[in-house]
């Protein structure tokens, strides 16, 4: 059953996370075109960035389930492997915490910032602002996942190798 | 505090917790003693990273890079690097430099280009002799050529986060990134003199050879004269500047080369994602840190703290350089540049320097920093594709590491060499 809906999950948040990237692309491409042909697409600029802070932590959460994310597992490596098990109990258990936070204060800011609307469009700002709290939950979520696995020792994912964009 | 934040975040990073997740929980302290910071602010500081029209830059280039990478782009510059290198000493490994040159105007990313051509190329120049040191410190060096040409994603995350114009800094990179290709063909042929590695090509390429070759890449080699030129006259910001180039790679993909299928775009696009995902959620987190820094006034410190030691402006500027070494050492570069180059850009500039030359001159070193031990995102991707030992690339980097420093040097003590056409042509 879980196993199942989280599957759903994931696909629904890679497809959304790619559509987004495609959709922010086009729409800049087309705003840049129509400056030039005098008719300059005035909302563009905040419907992108409405969609980018969706794209970034949706991406954020794909890396996530990757393990994309860059750490520096040099000295943990040094442990045995019963002894590291622990190290990565702990260190699930730091980040649930801070993710439990910023979803927490996430809510309040989304709450706080629905009552704007998004001055040229007229929205309510928290169409954007909620990403962070839904971004965090999903990362979450991601996390506890990822900690069952090891508990139970089972799909142990062997992490990204390290990327950089710079 | 300062103190606080910076034990807490190298403790969490030592055990192996993600850098972007040790960077947000060591600056929690701040919030919760704080009382002008309440911890939504945190979140309203995320969300204001978001709201930056220049940062969407960034998943552009991004993408527009693993766009390339599938396009056919890369196997016809590489072609062309060899006919104009191949037939020097050391050929193969002349190569590798020239193609990062190339590559630099269609990409913006050091590591990528690593990995690329530690596949493409270093397997065959293990196979001719080459060292297996040899082969991967010159491949993961000459990366950092693709990350100072324009388009590059450090200088568009440092004019992002310092608010220095990013057409200059652009601009600014392409005489540091030609001179680190003269500095790097000229080790690569000192090191292959000394060795005996042998042309890759028994003869001069004729000049129809290069021209049919060059024709071939006209398109890719044609890009950044295109992006040079759409700052130059202001047809577009860095940000349009990113979806034209996006726009640019499907059209060359799909139309000139026709080698772009609709399985490589998605996988192009996953990559992306992935990319995105790593890069934003760090710049994201940062902010709050960031914030946290400049409520406790931290680069006033700094700029104060560097200005009594005296010395004079190149004192304080080798300072300032020494340290990003050091960071890069330890360090991950875009936490590097988002986090330290605005803590010690403020010093620099109350001593007179132009923010566009230490500008490029710091973003170039913190990329350096990748292939510098013990932590280097470049040395480790160069070195895990060849499998070769971390002790085998440093023995073989030490020429690289004294040629770059060198060159470092001479940036810092001419800026013209960094402004010279960003006051031409802007």
């Amino acid at each position: 059953m879980i196993p199942s809906l989280l599957r759903w999950l994931r696909r629904i948040e890679h497809a959304a996370a790619m559509s987004l990237l495609i959709g922010i692309f086009a729409l800049v491409f087309v705003a840049t075109a129509m400056r030039y042909l005098g008719s300059p697409v005035i909302w563009a600029i905040e419907v992108t960035q409405a969609m980018f802070v969706w794209l970034c932590v949706l991406a954020a959460d794909i890396t996530l389930q990757h393990r994309g994310h860059f750490s520096v597992p040099a000295l943990a490596d040094l442990l045995s492997p019963a002894k590291r098990r622990v190290l990565e109990i702990f260190n699930a258990a730091v980040v649930l915490a801070l993710l439990a936070f910023f979803v927490r204060y996430g809510i309040t800011f989304a709450e706080l910032s629905s009552g704007r609307p998004l001055p040229i469009v007229g929205v309510s700002e928290g169409i954007a602002t909620a990403a962070l709290p839904v971004g965090f939950a999903l990362m979450f979520v991601t996390v506890v996942e990822q900690l069952v696995m090891r508990w139970k020792g089972i799909g142990e994912q062997e992490a990204l190798a390290p990327r950089d964009v710079m | 505090m300062l103190l606080l934040i910076g034990v807490l975040f190298f403790i969490l990073l030592l055990i192996n917790i993600p850098v972007a997740f040790a960077l947000a929980f060591a600056s929690v302290p701040v919030f919760l003693v704080s009382d002008y910071m309440p911890p939504a602010v945190a979140l309203q500081r995320m969300y204001g990273v978001t709201l930056s029209y220049p940062l969407l830059a960034v998943p552009f280039f991004i993408l527009a890079g693993n766009l390339m990478n599938t396009t056919g782009i890369t196997e016809r510059l590489l072609r062309f690097a060899r006919l104009l290198t191949g037939w020097m000493v050391g050929g193969l490994a002349q190569v590798s430099v020239v193609l990062s040159a190339l590559m630099g105007g269609i990409s913006g990313a050091a590591v990528a280009d690593a990995a690329m051509e530690a596949r493409l190329l270093g397997p065959t120049m293990i196979e001719r002799g080459y060292s297996k040191g040899f082969t991967a410190s010159v491949i993961a060096f000459s990366s950092v050529i693709t990350a100072t040409i324009p388009p590059s994603i450090g200088l568009i995350l440092f004019g992002f986060v310092n608010e220095v114009s990013i057409g200059r800094l652009l601009l600014g990179g392409i005489v540091p990134g030609i001179l680190m290709t003269a500095t790097l063909m000229t080790v690569t042929w000192m090191v292959a003199k000394q060795n005996g590695y042998e042309p890759e090509l028994s003869e001069k390429p004729t000049y129809k050879e290069l021209a049919v070759s060059f024709r071939e890449c006209f398109w890719a080699l044609m890009f950044p004269v295109f992006l040079i030129a759409g700052f130059r006259f202001g047809f577009f910001t860095a940000t349009e500047a990113g979806a034209v180039v996006v726009a640019y790679a499907l059209i060359v993909g799909v139309f000139i080369y026709k080698e772009l299928t609709w399985k490589a775009f998605v996988q192009a696009l996953h990559y992306s994602v992935i990319d995105i995902g790593m890069v934003m959620l760090i710049i994201i987190l940062s902010a709050v840190v960031g914030h946290a820094f400049i409520i406790e006034q931290a680069p006033q410190e700094i700029t104060r703290g560097l200005a009594n030691f005296g010395g004079g402006p190149y004192a304080t500027l080798l300072i300032v350089l020494g340290a990003l070494f050091v960071a890069g050492m330890i360090m991950e570069a875009t936490v590097n540049v988002l986090l330290l180059t605005p803590l010690l850009l403020p010093a620099l500039t109350a001593q007179g320097f132009d923010p566009v030359h230490v500008g490029v001159i710091m973003t170039v070193l913190i990329t350096f920093g990748g292939n510098t031990p013990p932590i280097g995102v470049i040395m480790y991707t160069v070195s895990g594709i060849l499998k070769v030992s971390f002790g085998q690339f440093v023995r073989a980097s030490y020429p690289f590491i004294i040629a770059m420093v060198i060159l470092f040097i001479v940036m810092g003590l001419v800026p013209k060499t960094v402004l010279f056409l960003p006051d031409l042509l802007m």
